[in-house]
């Protein structure tokens, strides 16, 4: 069953769909939550608040718009308006200090820079890398990034989630690569640029 | 197309975001431009660098945190039912609340008219009340005297 017709079936008073919605964009609301608040507990707070919110939002849905489109939007807004709400003091110590126990729940993808045992930096390190850098871009930079790089989405539906152009996510996206270069070269191995 | 052009559009030549035309356009620049073959190679290398980290597991917990969330929280649970009524019953309920002030106010009027002939006798009645109505005043007494001086009947 499509996301439009669970929508349908929530509204009709299926409570069941919400379920069903929920455990098909969890994974990736929590990744996206992650990425902003860079605390593993803070993102699954911030996820739990976006499905509450897309309950209660969800009868006022209107099928304009995507389904996933309408909750990325949600989950951008609430993870930035989380983030902003935070001290920026004990932020940046977030960032630059990702507890054992978050290390413990994340899931590692070995590269084949690593598999030739090449790697620059090790992974934990290169994720408190990523993540410090993403900090440190503009707002629509960052979301650009994390809905293309870590959710997968085309321009397109990053244009429609962040309420802008096509061509304003290419420019967007082609900042940030340049700023992601700057701040993440001195971390390159020997074989990138 | 020259190199300042080529690059501005580099980034979404690497994300397979360009136009099939425009892909074309870049290609044929790459293959004799070595200085846009090394920005290209730039700019995969940023993201060969960040798809490198991990990514988090899934919850398996979180979908039954939010459901315990949502129960915990009364009325939370009927609002499918709710958003049901304010979508399809709200006009009814309107029309409905119309129709009963309209049946209430025709009932009022008929009982007010009814009783307007009540009203109207005790009027009557009230405007009838004179001298003649009180106890009859001794002969020669000044209550009587100012009695026959004011009375209109005979």
């Amino acid at each position: 069953m499509n996301d439009e017709r669970l929508v349908q079936e929530f509204k009709n008073g299926n409570i069941d769909a919400f379920e069903e919605l929920l455990n098909r964009y969890q994974p990736k609301v929590l990744n996206t939550c992650f990425r902003y608040l860079n605390d593993i507990e803070e993102a699954r707070d911030a996820t739990q608040d976006i499905f509450i919110k897309v309950y209660h939002a969800l009868p006022r849905f209107k099928p304009r718009a995507k389904v996933s489109t309408w909750l990325y939007r949600i989950a951008v807004n609430h993870a930035l308006n989380v983030q902003r709400s935070k001290k920026k003091g004990r932020f940046m110590q977030k960032v630059n200090s990702l507890s054992r126990e978050d290390m413990k729940q994340i899931q590692q993808f070995p590269t084949e820079v690593e598999d030739n045992g090449d790697a620059a930096v090790q992974t934990q390190e290169r994720l408190q890398l990523v993540q410090s850098a993403l900090q440190k871009l503009g707002d629509a930079q960052r979301t650009a990034v994390i809905l293309h790089r870590f959710e997968g989405l085309s321009y397109k539906e990053i244009a429609q989630v962040m309420g802008t152009s096509v061509s304003a996510v290419e420019s967007l996206l082609f900042r940030a690569k340049q700023n992601l270069h700057k701040l993440l070269k001195p971390y390159f191995g020997q074989h990138e640029y | 197309m020259n190199c300042s052009k080529i690059i501005k559009h580099l980034s979404a030549y690497s994300d397979d975001e360009a136009s099939p035309a425009l892909a074309a356009q870049i290609s044929n620049h790459l293959s004799i431009c070595s200085s846009c073959q090394k920005e290209l190679v730039r700019l995969q290398s940023i993201y060969r660098f960040i798809d490198s980290g991990p990514i988090l597991q899934s919850d398996p917990y979180m979908a039954a945190r939010i459901k315990s969330r949502l129960i915990s929280d009364p009325g939370i649970g009927s609002r499918p039912f709710l958003a049901l009524l304010q979508q399809s019953l709200a006009p009814a309920v309107i029309v409905a609340g119309l129709a009963i002030g309209i049946l209430l106010g025709a009932q009022l009027h008929n009982v007010l008219r009814q009783k307007q002939p009540v009203m109207a006798q005790q009027r009557t009645k009230v405007e009838q009340i004179d001298a003649n109505m009180f106890m009859p005043t001794p002969d020669g007494s000044l209550t009587g005297a100012y009695i026959s001086l004011t009375s209109t009947t005979e």
